[in-house]
């Protein structure tokens, strides 16, 4: 037998480790079909009942106004799913119970799993279980997700309730007034055959609250007459509750919550609430945003630092594997070990940073961290015209474009993340820095340093000025940022599964998708590079040379001469590649020389010129391939790379000409 | 009692929800947050730079911008500011 | 938590809060230049993490006034500059560990000098608060009630 078990609660509520408990490392991730929201799948077996287990996104209502909202919803009503597991934060049982109760009005078969009982008992919550089993109308069990505790309860419960199906009915009473205008609409309803595969008393509850779904599910099916006859009946109820329905309903569910709240829960004294006491520390007025940017920078080391032996480690099982084909040169060995193998070598060395990142990035969202972050940046970020959600993954940005743009899932509002996205490539990553570093070195000797942070500040003016237009002017982006309603969880100690699991995922997830962009792309450069056959790889007669040379006079207002211009061919490839292109054009190798070539050949002016254009063109083919996947579209990623060539280009041009005048 | 805007408030300062207004989808979002009428609210602090800020409200932390905060009015013991 | 013990634990703070901004203070300088001393194999040239470690100094400075006075206000800081240094402490040693394994692999130089930086052993100074801190918050005794007093 198999059974259908979605797990639903809000965000912060330890959700996925109880998705990881129930199926202990089963699973499927992948998108909800048309969106980026992420859909884990995983299977259970308990006392021979397979369970099949649907991770619902983390959500505090039901409404029709998100996609996170619509998918879960329309999953209950559409999928049916045989238990509706709902986890709920026992510390924070009040607005938790809000979204329990928009369940049951759903008329899902629902267990509740009161997690965080811990935490709840530290707060002094004692909450009598079997009370508010028998007030909710459903089974509740205790649980501490990550301690395992009330897991085999929680099996024994989901497979207890396959077994009997809870029936509609009436658990919970909004108050005669209301009850009145609901049981007219569903009178409504019931009278329309078409209607009755949607639950009767909620249909008619959401035609009460003017949820536009519901409305057009009515309108649609039951024709235009049903659903004027039900909105006069809402209009009668807006004078007749002095108030718009959707507030009264939401005021009477809290009423209803607090009547069963006062009946199952006791609340004691308590002695001290660790995360108060730490975030009197952490939300400092003084010391907040100082910390918040020591554990930044603590990350970032933390990220560079441990990873760069397992890249090195990686290139060069590369390298090796690639001398296997040999020391004569056919194009057949040459397309092995340096398309092939130095390709793949490429790929797979960008997995170790964003590993770590990863990890970094789930020890900060699992000990609570990353909403005080949002809190703390989110006046500056308001300001350019996005959220306090942003901050962290255009932070990330500086490390590496990649993981950054998979980081603004973070970001709920679907508009803030899509700014998020366009901005974050103008973050100068790791992979550029060495490009200024030569340059800066060759050009401007005495002053390099300052060089190069310029190239950093000019990248976060361009992210704040970019921002802002768009938001004005690019259509679909539009408007001011999202409402903030940001939930400060309380901190938790973050465990190791959870934090291995979640950056294993992530990097499973850009091998996937990202790797094999990179991979195509690795190969047609060196194709580029190293045809018609039997030219010195990258130089001028080679593909890419002759296509360096075509672009050549498009460049020559900003003063950069056919070699500088095919670097920058292989620069779409990726950032670092720009100075050993420079070095094979010019026939040199190493750093020392490039840069003394570098400082005779190229003038200062173009040299900056040159920097800014490498700092704002399109960041690599990986970064375009993660903005088509994180926007799922073609047309996002062709925008990002249109606006930032030509944004590039008006920059160096204005870099040229402004110090041709000086 | 005073009624204010819960954007007024100082740190530490406690209010009653008296009512919630402005954008539709804002207020539904509220509401369902728990800022109904008859709510309690204390302002616990605001971020270093001013803005948004913490509120303590059914046994949890919520934060707000100022211009959020606007539209909730919430009524306060003591003496008209 | 009585008042000795309070005030005790608030000149360790002291101590440890000064020994963080010192270090921090001379990797930022060193990094200038102009540090008075020669002292760069103990001490890195290292701006960031010497603003690190000041900002973990500045936590535990924030407690001393309370505790010297005895009074429990101060605790939060004193905890917060544990956590802080349990992370930069921690991240240390995990790098060193890198550059252990990137030592290994290439057949380059190893210094343990020099991966113990400061940042290690005020860490590992760190410890006797860490253990003066778990101990509050088992046996801090006193009731309140939801939110707790620490809520200003």
């Amino acid at each position: 037998m198999m059974v259908k078990v979605a797990l639903i609660g809000n965000p912060n509520v330890g959700k996925t480790v109880i998705f990881n408990n129930l199926t202990r490392g089963r699973e499927h991730v992948g998108n909800w079909p048309g969106t980026t929201v992420e859909k884990r799948v995983g299977r259970g077996k308990h006392k021979s009942v397979t369970m099949e287990i649907v991770d619902l996104p983390g959500l505090y209502e039901l409404t029709a106004s998100s996609i996170a909202e619509l998918i879960a919803r329309d999953y209950i009503v559409k999928e049916n799913p045989d238990v509706v597991v709902n986890v709920v934060d026992a510390s924070n049982i009040e607005r938790n119970l809000y979204l329990t109760l928009l369940l049951l009005e759903l008329e899902a078969n629902v267990i509740v799993a009161l997690n965080m009982w811990d935490v709840a008992e530290s707060r002094g919550y004692g909450i009598d279980v079997k009370t508010l089993s028998e007030l909710l109308g459903v089974p509740c069990i205790p649980t501490i997700a990550p301690k395992k505790v009330g897991i085999e309860e929680l099996k024994d419960e989901i497979v207890r309730a396959t077994q009997k199906r809870r029936v509609g009915g009436r658990p919970i009473s909004y108050g005669d007034d209301v009850e009145m205008f609901i049981g007219k609409i569903e009178t409504i309803i019931l009278r329309d055959a078409r209607l009755s595969k949607y639950p009767a008393r909620w249909l008619a509850i959401k035609a009460l609250e003017g949820d536009e779904r519901a409305l057009k599910t009515i309108e649609e099916l039951a024709g235009p007459e049903t659903l004027s006859e039900i909105l006069s009946i809402v209009a009668e109820s807006r004078s007749v509750l002095g108030g718009d329905p959707e507030v009264v309903l939401a005021e009477r569910r809290y009423n209803v919550i607090r009547v069963i709240l006062e009946r199952a829960v006791r609340k004691r004294e308590v002695k001290l609430i660790l995360t108060d006491v730490l975030d009197e520390v952490f939300l400092n007025k003084y010391l907040g945003i100082p910390i918040f940017l020591a554990i930044m920078w603590t990350v970032f080391y933390f990220v560079f630092e441990v990873s760069e032996p397992f890249m090195k480690l990686l290139n060069e099982g590369f390298i090796m594997l690639g001398k296997l084909a040999g020391e004569t040169k056919t194009p057949l060995a040459s397309l092995w070990a340096d398309g092939i193998c130095s390709g793949l070598g490429f790929v797979l060395q960008f997995i170790f940073p964003i590993i770590f990142l990863y990890i970094a990035l789930a020890i900060l969202e699992q000990s609570g961290y990353l909403p005080r972050a949002a809190f703390l940046m989110d006046r500056i970020m308001y300001n350019v015209g996005l959220g306090g959600r942003s901050f962290i993954p255009m932070l990330l940005g500086f490390g590496c474009n990649v993981p950054a743009i998979m980081a603004t899932r973070v970001i709920k509002d679907e508009r803030d993340r899509l700014a998020t996205i366009l901005v974050i490539p103008l973050m100068s990553c790791a992979a550029r820095l060495p490009v200024y570093v030569l340059i800066a070195g060759a050009l401007f000797p005495e002053y390099a340093g300052t060089v190069v942070f310029s190239m950093y500040m000019l990248g976060i003016i361009l992210a704040i000025l970019v921002s802002l237009l768009a938001r004005k002017l690019v259509p679909g982006l539009k408007g001011k940022p999202a409402p903030l309603l940001l939930e400060l969880p309380p901190y938790r100690v973050p465990t190791l599964t959870a934090v291995l699991s979640f950056a294993w995922r992530r990097a499973l997830v850009f091998l996937e998708r990202a790797g094999t962009v990179l991979f195509a792309g690795a190969l047609i450069l060196w194709f580029l590079a190293y045809f018609p056959w039997g030219v010195e790889p990258g130089s001028g007669d080679s593909y890419a040379g002759l296509i360096g040379n075509t672009l050549q006079p498009i460049f020559s207002p900003l003063g950069f001469d056919s070699k500088l211009v095919t670097a920058l061919v292989f620069g779409f490839w990726a950032k670092e590649v720009v100075i050993e292109a420079l070095g094979i054009l010019y026939g040199v190798e190493g750093e020392e020389e490039i840069r003394s070539v570098i400082a005779a050949s190229v003038s200062p002016l173009t040299g900056l010129a040159y920097m800014a254009f490498v700092l704002i063109y399109v960041p690599c083919i990986a970064t375009v391939a993660a903005v088509k996947k994180e926007t799922l579209s073609w047309r996002w990623a062709a925008f990002l790379v249109a606006y930032q060539l030509t944004l590039a280009y008006a920059v160096a041009l204005i870099i040229a000409r402004l110090g041709s005048l000086l | 009692m005073v009624e204010k805007p819960l954007s007024q408030l100082n740190s530490g300062e406690k209010g009653r929800v008296v009512k919630v207004v402005g954008d539709p989808l804002l207020r539904r979002r509220l509401v369902a947050m728990g800022v109904v009428r008859g709510a309690e609210v204390i302002v616990v602090r605001r971020a270093p730079l001013g803005d948004p800020m913490e509120l303590l409200l059914k046994g949890y932390y919520l934060s707000l911008r100022r211009n959020e905060a606007e539209n909730v009015f919430v009524e306060v013991d003591g003496k008209q500011t | 938590m009585d008042k000795w013990s309070l005030k005790i634990a608030g000149s360790y703070a002291l101590a440890l809060g000064a020994l963080y901004v010192a270090c921090g203070l001379l990797e930022i300088l060193s990094r200038m230049g102009v540090s008075p001393f020669k002292i760069d194999r103990f001490i890195p040239a290292d701006p960031f993490s010497g603003f690190a470690s000041i900002v973990v100094g500045a936590t535990y400075l924030y407690s001393v006034r309370a505790l010297l006075t005895g009074r429990e206000e101060g605790l939060p800081f004193l905890l917060g500059g544990v956590v802080l240094s349990t992370i930069l402490g921690v991240t240390f040693i995990l790098v060193a560990g890198a550059h252990w394994l990137d030592s290994w692999l290439e057949g380059g130089e190893f210094s343990l000098a020099e991966e113990l930086r400061p940042e290690i052993w005020l860490f590992a100074s760190s410890l006797p608060v860490a253990y003066f801190t778990l101990q509050w918050i088992r046996a801090s005794g006193r009731p309140g009630s939801f939110p707790s007093r620490w809520l200003k």
